[in-house]
């Protein structure tokens, strides 16, 4: 079978090089991608972490990549998104509050409380799916969705129970780092990249 | 709360990871790719590499090194050491780490902080200090321990917590490849005074050393020459801490 091509988003931030890494890892032939032609010849779109909500949001705007994604979302085209690349996905963020996010998710990315502002470690993911089972993933946020339909998977800090993980349709969002959850990252990289593309579907 | 982490820490001289005392006497330990490799697999949480002499060389950070380890782990690491600029982050990201460590550079421009963390967001930046203590309570050192400020510690984890850092290190240099213990005063004082992860370095004794660490309110604790040495292992630490009521990722 040959190896998907996989887009990385590149929108100047994020840890897209441990993104690559662990996608090649998985089987998928990844790239970095900058512009709305490349990202549109991918069969996956994974839209990495580690960056502020906003300045990727603002990013995307002037890179004229965000109708792209927007369009491979609609068209039922496999996305990833990554903790800060989950959270553009979402409607709004508390991060950004100036912005506007995709709105492919509904619900609120809000701060987290409580004795420390971030959540920062490996915690375990409860209420699982069969693409986002339980076990234990790295998590590095001081934002998270709550209260969303979409929600299918949840893990905790303190007292707040957040969604882990979102899925509408082959839109998927995650807040743990796969790239960097050892085996069971690379399970769901895995997972991931067998889910077919409406468009590409056969 | 994240299960406490136990991180293992590679300190770099010229490609090879080096280990002294008290940032002294370095002695070599051998290869940074199959340290790394080996504490992956025995369930090290993160991995910490840090260019050890880059600042006081006044050369950048080699990036081969992370981009090295980078391919041979899949858990997080952090790279630190001789950062000075936002494109120093980007590069470290690019060569493959997912955080970076700011020691030095934070105390000439504390905004390299928020500028990093308006782009990589706060969770990125690291805060690592050098503490030294002294009867005057406890002052920060930089440049590789060599240049003491008159700044209090505490003061000084307020301030980078205040310009964006999402995470502190916080080294007793005094205790660095001793293995006396952790300086669990140090660790309650920054503790208590700051709402951001709490990483503590220095005097990494014993497994029990780790979970004595962790009630002294550390999130997470690193160590060097035990692992490097083989005096204790990884396990055998979340072993010790899981037994003493701390959860640990299995």
């Amino acid at each position: 079978m040959k190896a998907q091509r996989v887009a990385v988003v590149d929108y100047g931030a994020a840890n897209r090089t441990s993104v690559l890494i662990a996608l090649e890892r998985a089987g998928a032939a990844p790239f970095l991608a900058s512009s709305a032609p490349a990202i549109a010849s991918a069969d996956a779109i994974v839209l990495p972490g580690v960056a502020h909500a906003g300045y990727i949001l603002r990013r995307s705007e002037q890179m004229g990549v965000r109708d792209e994604i927007a369009r491979a979302c609609s068209e039922g085209k496999p996305i990833l998104g990554i903790c800060a690349g989950f959270q553009i996905l979402c409607e709004t963020s508390d991060e950004a509050p100036e912005e506007r996010g995709f709105g492919i998710f509904d619900g609120a990315v809000r701060a987290l409380r409580g004795p420390r502002r971030l959540h920062v470690g490996w915690s375990r993911i409860e209420a699982g799916s069969a693409i986002v089972p339980a076990g234990w993933a790295y998590f590095t946020h001081g934002y998270a969705l709550h209260d969303s339909r979409a929600s299918v998977a949840t893990a905790s800090f303190g007292t707040q129970t957040f969604c882990a993980a979102a899925r509408t349709g082959n839109t998927i969002g995650v807040q743990f780092h796969p790239e960097r959850s050892g085996a069971y990252g690379q399970r769901f990289l895995q997972q991931f990249l067998s889910l077919k593309g409406v468009a590409h579907a056969g | 709360m994240p299960a406490k982490r136990i991180v293992a820490c590679l300190d770099i001289d010229d490609g090879r990871v080096v280990k002294g005392r008290r940032f002294e006497a370095l002695r070599d330990a051998g290869d940074p790719v199959e340290l790394a490799r080996r504490y992956d697999r025995e369930g090290a949480d993160e991995i910490v590499v840090l260019d050890i002499s880059a600042t006081t060389a006044g050369r950048d950070f080699s990036a081969s090194t992370i981009a090295a380890v980078a391919r041979a782990i899949s858990i997080p690491l952090t790279a630190g050491g001789g950062i000075r600029s936002i494109d120093d982050v980007a590069r470290m990201l690019d060569a493959g780490a997912d955080k970076v460590s700011i020691n030095s550079a934070a105390f000439s421009d504390p905004a390299l902080l928020t500028r990093a963390a308006e782009r990589f967001g706060s969770q990125c930046v690291v805060l690592a200090m050098d503490v030294r203590k002294r009867e005057s309570g406890y002052v920060v050192a930089s440049h590789g321990g060599t240049r003491e400020l008159p700044i209090d510690a505490v003061a000084w984890a307020r301030i980078g917590e205040r310009y964006g850092a999402g995470e502190l290190l916080v080294t007793a240099v005094d205790r660095d490849g001793t293995a006396a213990g952790f300086d669990l005063d140090l660790l309650r004082l920054i503790g208590s005074s700051v709402s951001i992860p709490l990483v503590a370095s220095g005097g990494a004794r014993d497994a029990a050393a780790f979970a004595d660490a962790f009630r002294a309110g550390a999130d997470a604790a690193l160590g060097a020459s035990i692992f490097h040495y083989q005096r204790t292992g990884i396990r055998e630490v979340k072993d010790a801490c899981s037994q003493a009521g701390f959860q640990v990722r299995p």
